[in-house]
């Protein structure tokens, strides 16, 4: 955005190099650490995380900071009381992406210590995973059913709770 | 933090002790932490159904890890836990309203010689649930007709499921007031009486304060209140951090007197007394807080709850009043305004009133009669709704929710023991 704010560089495993500026820097906790320990001159070599998912994550953090910035502006005038829900939206529809690239947007959250990205992340698949069957889950997730059918009907029968919404 | 696998080129993770092979994996493509997170997100009642997906899966939604880790992350699902009748004769059962689900849960253990527990409470702490007291009759006792206090005390153990005896209270006592403090794994109770549901009135009334060590499974005495209390609500006060809390015993009746000398009246307390608790529960005295309404002023009767906010030193504290929610203001010692039901209660029937994730949860019960005609035979069942409308004290709002209950028998809301339990 604006060329008076700091930016550092972060480079991705690809070994491309991304700008990103401080505020949307500050979101993550590890690259936070590490400018504190060594600068802002430096490029920050990301080795986990490769270009695809970088784009995505550089994406993310210049939304909620400049959310958090509008925020400070005006006391929260700025943003209101739909503020909150609209950046949930947002959050939403960004995380709609194939499973492949969600899970490498988990591991650089994870990695790069982003939590509200992790937690949001998160909460996608554990929705992915909610009201599926276990033959479903196992399809979409690629795992082995190591039961025999006699260990799996039983597991099924002591579950004892009952949905209404079914 | 549980060590991801297999190890990327990431700053070292501390390693906490194991209580799960390291080597499974949750979900193909991501480490273990990652996959009890996205597990941790979604609700408890669905984890039942997860289990037979695979073996690691069963392992480890099974597992005390799990739980441990939900607990310290605070992605806790809050449950409903509902007593629809005495415990050892009916099951209890748990509500999750975010999934409308239902599961029943054992039966507690049966002393043959007792039936018709009311009046007890339901306490959660942790993973464990408390069921203390009450009031039942006893077939051993003369005469049979008339109902007593018990001091049994008895939790739900959510780990494996199952109930456990507890050494029995000092005092027998129902209707009484409860506080559990869970930093220092107490529960303090005090007051109650022997007043059952089937009777309106009468019923003896205590003074005795006594505190449950949940680590010793011991009971001791305490300071008895200043005068006898039945129906009383509890609650602590301060903060935690701090060296002194406040323990409160709140209403409640004492003394009966009758009209006509027929018709027995409680004489209800306006006032709530407390107990300085600085180091330690054992030297608190009682001092009492003075009137909350005066002499003609409309009496504040209703049911109170009590929200717990780690932010704040004092719960909020409402009442329910007929079709109001007041809020208590400490500072004035009095109740105030906060909000109105949306919809009242059908004639003579009163609400259900429990708090739940710190929102207030105000409940109907209806039974339908559907007539189910088919070909063969006329099928007539009884189907119990649960209209629940809840108020968000921080919000302001309210939204509703109906259920239907999973039992065919008729309850009574208003006198239904009703807990709350995070799991």
């Amino acid at each position: 955005m604006a060329s008076s704010s700091k930016t550092i560089t972060v480079v991705s495993s690809d070994g491309d190099e991304f700008e990103m500026t401080m505020k949307a820097a500050e979101q993550s906790k590890l690259i936070t650490h590490m400018l504190d320990e060594f600068g802002v001159s430096d490029k920050v070599p990301l080795y986990n995380v490769n270009s695809e998912t970088m784009a995505k994550v550089m994406e993310y953090c210049k939304k909620h900071a400049d959310h958090e910035a509008a925020k400070e502006e005006d006391g929260g005038a700025a943003i209101g009381a739909g503020g909150e829900e609209e950046l949930k939206k947002w959050d939403d529809e960004f995380l709609k992406v194939e499973n492949g690239l969600l899970f490498n947007i988990i591991l650089a959250a994870n990695y790069l210590e982003i939590k509200s990205l992790l937690d949001s992340s998160c909460q996608a698949v554990a929705d992915m995973i909610k009201g599926k069957t276990p033959e479903q889950i196992r399809e979409i997730f690629n795992i082995k059913n190591d039961f025999t059918p006699e260990e799996e009907a039983k597991l099924r029968s002591e579950n004892e709770w009952a949905f209404q919404e079914d | 933090m549980i060590e991801s696998l297999p190890p990327p080129p990431s700053p070292p993770q501390p390693t906490p002790p194991p209580a799960i092979d390291q080597s499974l994996t949750l979900i193909p493509g991501l480490p273990i932490d990652v996959a009890a997170l996205i597990f941790s997100f979604i609700p408890y009642s669905h984890h039942a159904r997860l289990k037979p997906t695979c073996k690691s899966w069963n392992l480890f939604l099974s597992s005390r890890n799990f739980i441990s880790f939900r607990r310290h992350h605070r992605l806790l699902s809050h449950l409903l836990c509902i007593f629809p009748q005495d415990p050892s004769l009916a099951s209890p059962f748990l509500f999750d309203p975010s999934s409308l689900a239902w599961c029943p849960l054992p039966l507690m253990p049966c002393n043959p010689h007792v039936y018709g527990l009311c009046n007890f409470s339901a306490i959660s702490v942790g993973p464990y649930l408390y069921v203390l007291g009450g009031s039942l009759f006893d077939t051993r006792s003369f005469p049979i007709d008339r109902p007593s206090p018990t001091s049994s005390a008895f939790r739900f153990n959510f780990y494996d499921f199952s109930w456990e005896r507890l050494a029995p209270m000092l005092s027998p006592r129902g209707s009484f007031a409860c506080a559990a403090v869970p930093d220092s794994q107490q529960i303090l109770v005090a007051g109650g009486g022997s007043r059952h549901t089937m009777f309106a009135a009468a019923g003896s009334r205590i003074r005795s304060v006594e505190r449950y060590d949940i680590g010793k499974d011991e009971w001791v005495a305490m300071d008895g209140l200043p005068n006898h209390r039945g129906c009383c609500v509890g609650f602590l006060v301060g903060n935690r951090k701090g060296d002194s809390r406040e323990f409160w015993v709140m209403g409640g009746y004492g003394a009966s007197r009758t009209i006509s000398g027929v018709f027995p009246v409680d004489e209800y307390y306006k006032d709530a007394v407390v107990m300085e608790l600085k180091n330690g529960f054992d030297n608190g005295k009682w001092r009492e807080a003075g009137n909350m309404w005066e002499e003609g002023e409309r009496m504040r009767l209703g049911k109170i709850v009590v929200v717990e906010d780690e932010n704040q030193d004092c719960p909020g504290i409402f009442m329910l009043d007929r079709n109001e929610i007041l809020r208590y203001d400490m500072s004035s010692n009095c109740w105030l305004y906060e909000s109105r039901v949306p919809r009242k209660a059908p004639r003579n029937s009163s609400f259900g009133y429990v708090v739940l994730g710190g929102e207030l949860y105000v409940m109907t019960h209806s039974s339908v009669d559907m007539a189910e005609t088919r070909r063969r035979t006329r099928h007539h069942k009884r189907t119990g709704t649960l209209f629940i409308q809840i108020y968000n004290p921080k919000k302001k709002t309210w939204r509703t929710l109906v259920t239907k209950l999973p039992f065919n028998y008729p309850i009574d809301i208003s006198t239904t023991v009703l807990s709350s339990v995070c799991l």
